[in-house]
């Protein structure tokens, strides 16, 4: 059956919503707007919706990118179109198309870009400073819990690919390895970095990337 | 982040607070708005789960001129997080403080839930006590159902809205333009208004004993009594077209259709049973045009067909088998709140199943025939044996039964009763199903007399008796096909208190807010001993209010009326003693009198 392949934003405070809830959310708007889903079988059918790289609470996203299995085909652009009528509001749709059949979403994503806008006053050098003084190290070791509670060293250095900070709108950008192989989370390197609150940080999505021939390229 | 942003990115679930949910209004906020913020004494969960709330909302935010935003208690956590901040509590939707508005309107589901409407208020920045608030508070109103004994809280609220409240809430906020807003005008007209109850406008007196000695009102032109308001055509009321749907997973999350209201069955303990006499159905058709919006508007995948005894409307059967062919494609299921033990039931379960497989649950209520005679409760052994078979036979292994512990005469006997319904159940199921995964769950909840119903003189049982009767049952349903659910009986001592209450328990509700209770619903928080320390502090005696009282005692929600006698009430009451039963009113009227008087021809 085909697949519905939509690429999002996630603004205001929507960002507050756990993956569960947005998921959720994206099932109803998608059965509000009439779109066709394909059904699992049994007694509790459910539709098939995946999210690449799901966002941690409290994240803004100018790049979400969905998989939905439809029952039969439908015009993504006019779908697109009517969204309004769906959605709630800080959701908005940007692109839509139909692709053959999905490949896992997750396991295709490689890194990812992030804005963080700092809403606290910080002098800029001071920034500066610490990101050159974390990107000229070799390696940078933080301690992590794995899934079976054990707790192992992980060196985030290499995971860090590109780590900047634009006085003018007093953000930091950064490009993180993202995926199954290797994964970082912006609030984990901002924690190593700062001692912000994480409440005074608007972390934004920019971009998600997988790799083709030795390249990357934008996941949608 | 703004500063609220923070605190709600901070808060252990954020979506209780963010708003912004699909379906909420909002509305610029100009001047001329009368603004009105629907409270619900408990968290975002619980509230979201209420009926009344989406109709009310929609209701007024139909209206051009009258926006309606939402506010739930906080949990502890938003609480903390407020006060450290010096920050009001706000609506969802435009994070409003609520001394912004004109009204706030309480709605009162159960006793326990009290302290919170003050916590709200606290946190709000507005004084406890009507009498402390001035011109520039807005006013404080309650409806619902424990507001048919209004005088707990008859201190604290303005007004009180008595029976249902589509109509009526929307005249008084009609009147409340038409006098320029001048909240005193206000009050003085809308006390006469039938179906709103204002408190300062009535005296109480009371003997040594503090009995009331009298109640009667304090000003020219109040009537002495309300009567309640019931929408009489339920095919032309107000139905929410759509409703807001949560971002995170409430505890009734799905649409909600409701078919009837008011309920026949007469059982005597029930005071929903009374006090939303008489029956009042709507069509098929009107119930499946109101499904169809709302599962267009919500996008929820399951329909709830709500009443307080949906299988007594009186197309039950069509009415599931049509609901379930326009809506099977879309894999929307149908889902029935309570169900009857009887072979009917049944069928109606084999065509629910062919989609989805719902939980069943009974209410038996009591153990042994003789008692469920006394409650008026039309259910013989052999109707819950016969349905148990038969669900079993048709694929069910979880079933869940509904009693209560201290019912008017009960006996140890009763309660062994109910031990034995549990093993012959399971033996049922060994006879007549090959599976081995039986989970029949026991539950049993603490009987509370209730204003308005035939046991509103009864006595609360005793702590002692009710602890060794739990004791009992946790012992003898031991087994591993049991599961036995019981609830603390000191948390419905302090619902029977505040449920027959008088006037002198809003001090005691001011104080346990000072000393900062709240939350009185939920166990982690509910504190007994801090409680009977309050009383003790005011020398009230919360036993009081427990007690038998006679027919010629005045009650303290004397002055309200359900539109059901009190003779009637005192008839009952007097069967039961015998065991007599009433049949249900489907089958010819009993005489209960809502349909004299000013309600009118309505049965
Ligand atoms: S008046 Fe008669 S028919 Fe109507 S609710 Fe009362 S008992 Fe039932």
């Amino acid at each position: 059956m085909p697949f519905l392949q939509l690429l999002a934003k996630k603004e205001g405070n929507l960002r507050f919503l756990s993956h569960l809830e947005t998921h959720k959310m994206l099932e109803r708007s998608l059965r509000r707007a009439g779109v066709p889903l394909a059904f699992s079988q049994g007694f509790n059918p459910h539709p098939n919706i995946s999210f690449a790289a799901p966002l941690p609470v409290g994240t803004l996203s100018d790049y979400e990118v969905i998989h939905v299995e439809l029952a039969v085909g439908i015009d993504p652009g006019e779908l697109i179109a009517r969204q309004r009528c769906c959605f709630p509001g800080d959701f908005v749709l940007l692109k839509g198309k139909l692709v053959e059949k999905s490949p896992s979403l997750m396991k295709e994503v490689v890194r990812s870009d992030y804005r963080v806008t700092l809403n606290l006053s910080c002098a800029a050098e001071e920034i500066e400073d610490r990101i050159r003084e974390f990107l000229n190290q070799d390696s940078h070791l933080i301690r992590k819990r794995t899934k079976k509670g054990r707790i192992n060293d992980l060196d985030i250095r290499p995971q860090v690919r590109t780590l900047t900070y634009d006085e003018k709108d007093h953000s930091i950008f950064m490009s993180l390895d993202t995926g199954s192989v290797s994964n970082l989370k912006p609030l984990v390197l901002m924690k190593e970095l700062f001692d912000f609150p994480e409440e005074k940080l608007d972390v934004r999505r920019t971009m998600l990337y997988k790799s083709k021939d030795g390249e990357l390229i934008e996941l949608y | 982040m703004k500063p609220l942003e923070e605190i709600i990115y901070l808060s252990e679930k954020p979506s209780r607070y963010m708003g912004g949910e699909f379906n909420q209004v909002l509305k610029p906020l100009d001047g001329d708005l009368i603004r009105f913020a629907f409270a619900f004494p408990d968290i975002y969960e619980v509230g979201m789960s209420h009926l009344g709330l989406h109709i009310l909302y929609n209701l007024l935010n139909d209206r051009e001129n009258i926006f309606c935003e939402r506010v739930f208690s906080p949990w502890v956590d938003m609480e903390k997080h407020l006060k450290d901040r010096g920050l009001d509590l706000f609506t969802l939707e435009t994070k409003s403080s609520l001394r912004d508005m004109d009204f706030i309107g309480f709605t009162l589901q159960y006793e326990l839930s009290y302290t919170n409407i003050l916590k709200i208020l606290e946190l709000s920045g507005i004084p406890y006590y009507a009498e402390e608030r001035e011109a520039s508070h807005p006013l404080v109103m309650a409806g619902g159902s424990c507001g048919y004994n209004p005088e707990p809280l008859a201190l604290i609220m303005d007004l009180f809205v008595i029976g249902e409240g589509e109509e009526i809430t929307l005249e008084l906020l009609e009147l409340y333009e038409a006098l320029d807003r001048d909240k005193e005008k206000f009050l003085f007209e809308a006390a006469k208004i039938p179906g709103v109850y204002v408190p300062k406008f009535y005296e109480v007196t009371y003997d040594r004993d503090h009995r009331i000695e009298s109640f009667r009102p304090n000003t020219e032109g109040i009537p002495a009594r309300i009567g309640k308001r019931i929408v009489k055509d339920m095919n032309g009321v107000y139905y929410p077209p759509r409703m807001i749907v949560p971002f995170m997973d409430v505890v009734h999350n799905r649409a909600v259709v409701e078919i009837f209201r008011g309920c026949t069955a007469g059982c005597r303990f029930c005071q929903a049973g009374m006090i939303y006499r008489p029956v009042r159905e709507k069509t098929p058709e009107v119930i499946k045009q109101e499904a169809r919006d709302l599962i267009d508007a919500t996008g929820y995948e399951e329909i709830s067909l709500t009443s307080l005894s949906t299988l007594d409307y009186s197309q039950i059967g069509p009415l599931i088998r049509e609901l379930m062919e326009e809506h099977e494609a879309s894999k929307v299921g149908i889902s029935l709140p309570s169900l009857r033990l009887d072979s009917y039931s049944v069928e109606v379960l084999k065509e629910v199943q062919k989609v989805r497989k719902t939980g069943l649950t009974f209410a038996v209520e009591a153990g042994s025939q003789r008692l469920r005679d006394v409650i008026n409760k039309g259910v013989t052994e052999e109707d819950l044996y016969t349905t148990m078979e038969s669900i079993f036979s048709l694929g069910w292994d979880r079933v869940k039964l509904y009693f209560m512990l201290g019912l008017p005469t009960e006996t140890m006997e009763d309660v062994k009763a109910i031990q034995t319904i549990g093993s012959s159940i399971e033996a049922i199921y060994r006879r007549v199903s090959s599976r081995k995964r039986l989970t029949l769950t026991i539950s049993t909840s603490v009987f509370v007399p209730k204003p308005h119903t035939p046991f509103q003189w009864e006595a609360f049982d005793t702590l002692e008796a009710l602890k060794s009767k739990e004791n009992f049952l946790k012992d003898a349903l031991k087994h591993k096909a049991f599961k036995y659910q019981y609830h603390d009986p000191k948390s419905s001592y302090l619902e029977g208190v505040f449920a027959r209450g008088d006037r002198r328990l809003n001090q005691v509700l001011v104080r346990a807010a000072r000393e900062g209770i709240r939350f009185d619903g939920w166990q982690e928080f509910f504190d007994f001993d801090h409680w009977m320390a309050v009383f003790k502090s005011l020398d009230i005696d919360p036993e009081f209010y427990l007690r038998r009282r006679d027919y010629e005692e005045t009650l303290p929600w004397d002055h309200i009326e359900s539109g059901v006698d009190k003779a009637y009430l005192i008839k009952e009451n007097e069967k039961s003693k015998n065991g007599e039963l009433t049949r249900d009113c489907r089958r010819g009227c009993t005489g209960c009198g809502v349909n004299q008087g000013h309600l009118g021809e309505v049965c």
